[in-house]
C-alpha cells in the first residue's frame, strides 16, 4: 500500500515538476486584443466621467430655470400685491393728472374715486383720507376718465403732500393726501403703465449694451487619429531610412503604437456688445482671448543626433519642416517605446455671434442665447511631463495642422441680475461644439473640440 | 531594461500601458501553458489568458502582496479557466466512473517527455477529467475542495481523477514504447 502510495505521489509530482517551468509563447494577437480592450476601456471611463459632467451641468442649467421661474412669480406677486397693476412706484411724481369733481363723492368721512359713472368709496375708516383704487385687471388712465395733463395748473396741487402709497388689505392701494381739497380740484395720481407699454419704453431706454467676461470649462478636443500607424502615416517617416526591423518593438504591423488627446480645461477673457432688437430679442457680440488645455499620450519617443531633447511621437509635428529635416537627414538615433504624455496649451482669439431671446426681463432675467464661434488658431504649446521631452511649438501657418479659422456653434441659458439700474451681473452655463475640424483637410488627424463652461460678467446698459 | 515586479505593479495600478506590456511579456508564456492545460483547442486557451490578464489589469490594485504576482496571477488565470470549463461540465455532467487505478501497476515515469508534449496528453483527457486531473495534480488542491468548487460530489472528483490518470498513463507508456522502438532503430 505504501508502495501504491508513494507511487501516486510520485506520479504526481512529476506532473507538477514537469509544468512548473512550463512556458510557451502566446500568438501576438492575444496581446494585440488586450490592448485594444483596455484602450476601449479607458475610453470609456472617460465617456463615463464626461456623461457625467453633462448631467451636472444639465442639473445646473436646470436649477437656474427652476429659481428663474420662482422669482418670476415671486417678484409678480409682490407686484400685484403692490399695484394690483402696474404702477411706476419709483416714479412718483404727477407724471398726469385727472381732472374730478369730487364735490360729490368726498366728504369728510368717506373719499371716493370716480371711474366712469362708477363711484367707488372706502368703506373702512382706516382708509379716511386715503384714495382707493380698484383692482381691475387692466387699470389704465382711461378706467378713470382722463381729462387732460397737469399743465401749468401744478399749482392746484401744490399744497398737497403725497405722505405715502401702500397696500391695504383687500382691492387696491391708498394714498394718503395731506391738505385741504378745495372743490373741484385735481390730485395727484400715478402713471399706470402696461406691459407693452413698459416694454417699450425698456427697449428704447436700453437699446445698447456692453461688457466684460470671464468664461471658464471643459475642453474636450475629440481627437481622432486618421492613420493606422503613427510611424508610417502620422509622422510621415519613410521607413527605410531608419532600419525599423533593427527594432522590433516598433514596426508599422505593431497596434500598440498610438497618439490621443485627453480632455482638459479652458478659460476665456473678452468684452463683449451688443443691442436689443425687439420687446425680448437681442443681438451680441464681442471678441475674447481663449485658453485651452488638453493632454496628449503617445508612445513612441524619439532620439535624434541633433537635438538635445527627446522628441514625443505626435501627429501635430508631422508637418513641421524642422522636424521633417530631421527626418529626412536620417538623425534618428533611437525609437523608445513608452508612454508619454504632454500637455497641450491651445491659444485662440474667438469671436461670437450670438441671438438671444429674453425669457424674463425683470430685476432677474433669463436669456437664451445661440450662435456661432469664429475661432482664430493661435498657436498651440506642447510640453512633456518629463525635462528630457523636447517643447513643441504649433503656430498657424502653412507647417500647422490646425487651420487658421475654425467654427463652433454655442447655446447658453444666461442669468442676470440688475444692479445700481444699469448694471447687469450675468451667470451663463453653455455648452460648445465645432462645427468643423480644427484641423486642416490634409492632416492626420481630426479635432472637434467640444465643452460645457459658466461664462460670468457684467454688462452696462446704456439708458 | 528588466523591471522589478514591484515596478510593474506601481506602473500598471497608474495604467500605464507600457508596465502592462512589461508585466504581460514577462509571465504570458507561463500563465499561456496554464491555460492551455485546461483547454482542448488554443483559441480557447487564448481566450482564457486574455480574460484572465484584462482581471489581472482591472485589479491590480487590490493585489495586496501577501503571495508572489505570478502565483496571483496564475490563481487568476485557473479561475478563469475553471468558469469556462463550467458551462462545459454543465453540459456534460459528470458521473463516478469505475476505479481504474489497479489497471496500470507499473511505474510510469515523465522523463521522456517534454512539457509540450505533455500538454498535448492532457488535453486529449475529457473534459472533467482535463480539469480535476489539473486541479489534483498540478495545482495540489484536495478533492473536497474540487468537489466544492466544480459542485460535484467528491466521490465524483475521485472517480474522474483515477480515469484522468489511467489514461495518462496509458498513453505515457504507449508513447514510452514508440520512442524505445524509435530508439531501438539506431
Amino acid at each position: 500500500m505504501n508502495r501504491l502510495e508513494n507511487s501516486e505521489e510520485k506520479f504526481e509530482k512529476e506532473w507538477r515538476d514537469a509544468m512548473e517551468e512550463a512556458s510557451v509563447t502566446p500568438p501576438p494577437a492575444v496581446w494585440n486584443e488586450i490592448d485594444r480592450k483596455l484602450a476601449y476601456a479607458e475610453l470609456s471611463a472617460y465617456k463615463s466621467k464626461v456623461v457625467y459632467y453633462r448631467w451636472a451641468v444639465a442639473a445646473v442649467i436646470l436649477l437656474g430655470m427652476f429659481v428663474g421661474v420662482w422669482q418670476y412669480y415671486y417678484f409678480q406677486n409682490i407686484d400685484q400685491a403692490l399695484m394690483g397693476d402696474l404702477i411706476e412706484i419709483d416714479k412718483p411724481g404727477p407724471m398726469s393728472s385727472f381732472e374730478w369733481d369730487i364735490r360729490n363723492e368726498i366728504s369728510n368721512t368717506q373719499n371716493g374715486f370716480a371711474n366712469n359713472s362708477e363711484v367707488y368709496k372706502s368703506t373702512t375708516q382706516e382708509n379716511q383720507g386715503g384714495v382707493k383704487i380698484p383692482k381691475t385687471n387692466n387699470a389704465s388712465l382711461a378706467d378713470f376718465a382722463p381729462v387732460g395733463d397737469l399743465g401749468d395748473d401744478n399749482q392746484d396741487i401744490n399744497n398737497m403732500v403725497l405722505l405715502e402709497i401702500a397696500a391695504i388689505k383687500g382691492d387696491g392701494i391708498a394714498v394718503n393726501l395731506e391738505g385741504e381739497i378745495s372743490e373741484p380740484t385735481k390730485i395727484p395720481v400715478f402713471r399706470f403703465y402696461s406691459d407693452d407699454q413698459i416694454d417699450k419704453q425698456k427697449v428704447r431706454d436700453e437699446k445698447y449694451f456692453a461688457g466684460i467676461n470671464f468664461g471658464s470649462g471643459g475642453f474636450d478636443p475629440n481627437f481622432q487619429s486618421l492613420g493606422s500607424s503613427l510611424l508610417t502615416n502620422n509622422l510621415e517617416v519613410n521607413p527605410t531610412a531608419f532600419s525599423l526591423a533593427d527594432n522590433e518593438a516598433i514596426n508599422k504591423e505593431s497596434p500598440s503604437i498610438r497618439e490621443g488627446m485627453v480632455a482638459g480645461e479652458s478659460m476665456s477673457l473678452g468684452v463683449d456688445f451688443g443691442m436689443k432688437v425687439g420687446k425680448r430679442f437681442t443681438l451680441e457680440s464681442g471678441i475674447q482671448y481663449a485658453r485651452a488645455n488638453a493632454v496628449t499620450e503617445t508612445n513612441v519617443v524619439i532620439t535624434t543626433s541633433s537635438w538635445q531633447e527627446s522628441i514625443a511621437a505626435t501627429s501635430q509635428v508631422s508637418k513641421n519642416k524642422k522636424f521633417s529635416s530631421v527626418v529626412q537627414r536620417e538623425e534618428i538615433v533611437e525609437y523608445e517605446y513608452r508612454d508619454v504624455a504632454l500637455t497641450n496649451e491651445f491659444q485662440f482669439t474667438s469671436v461670437p455671434l450670438t441671438a438671444g431671446y429674453q425669457v424674463l426681463d425683470k430685476k432677474l432675467k433669463l436669456e437664451v442665447n445661440a450662435g456661432v464661434v469664429a475661432n482664430l488658431y493661435m498657436g498651440n504649446k506642447l510640453t512633456g511631463y518629463e525635462d528630457e521631452i523636447a517643447q513643441l511649438s504649433i503656430g498657424p501657418g502653412s507647417q500647422s495642422p490646425y487651420r487658421d479659422i475654425s467654427f463652433s456653434g454655442l447655446a447658453g441659458l444666461e442669468i442676470g441680475y440688475r444692479l445700481f439700474s444699469n448694471f447687469d451681473v450675468i451667470v451663463e452655463p453653455n455648452y460648445r461644439q465645432a462645427l468643423n475640424s480644427m484641423t486642416k483637410d490634409d492632416a492626420t488627424f481630426l479635432s472637434n473640440p467640444s465643452g460645457f463652461g459658466v461664462m460670468t460678467g457684467i454688462k452696462y446698459n446704456f439708458h | 531594461m528588466a523591471f522589478s515586479d514591484d515596478d510593474l505593479i506601481d506602473g500598471c495600478c497608474k495604467d500605464q500601458r507600457s508596465s502592462q506590456q512589461q508585466l504581460y511579456e514577462k509571465y504570458s508564456g507561463q500563465m499561456y501553458a496554464v491555460a492551455l492545460r485546461y483547454s482542448k483547442a488554443q483559441q480557447e486557451a487564448e481566450d482564457i489568458l486574455q480574460e484572465a490578464f484584462l482581471k489581472v489589469f482591472q485589479n491590480i490594485k487590490k493585489f495586496r502582496k501577501d503571495s508572489s504576482l505570478p502565483y496571483w496571477i496564475k490563481r487568476i488565470v485557473v479561475n478563469t479557466a475553471l468558469n469556462h470549463q463550467r458551462s462545459k461540465l454543465y453540459l456534460y455532467p459528470m458521473v463516478d466512473v469505475t476505479d481504474l487505478k489497479s489497471k496500470f501497476t507499473e511505474e510510469v515515469t515523465l522523463s521522456n517527455f517534454n512539457h509540450k508534449e505533455l500538454l498535448q496528453l492532457v488535453k486529449k483527457l475529457p473534459s472533467g477529467c482535463q480539469v480535476i486531473f489539473n486541479l489534483y495534480a498540478i495545482e495540489g488542491y484536495k478533492h473536497h475542495e474540487i468537489a466544492k468548487s466544480l459542485e460535484i460530489s467528491e466521490g465524483t472528483s475521485k472517480s474522474q481523477y483515477a480515469r484522468a490518470k489511467s489514461l495518462l498513463q496509458k498513453w505515457i507508456i504507449e508513447n514510452n514504447d514508440i520512442n524505445y522502438e524509435q530508439a531501438g532503430e539506431f
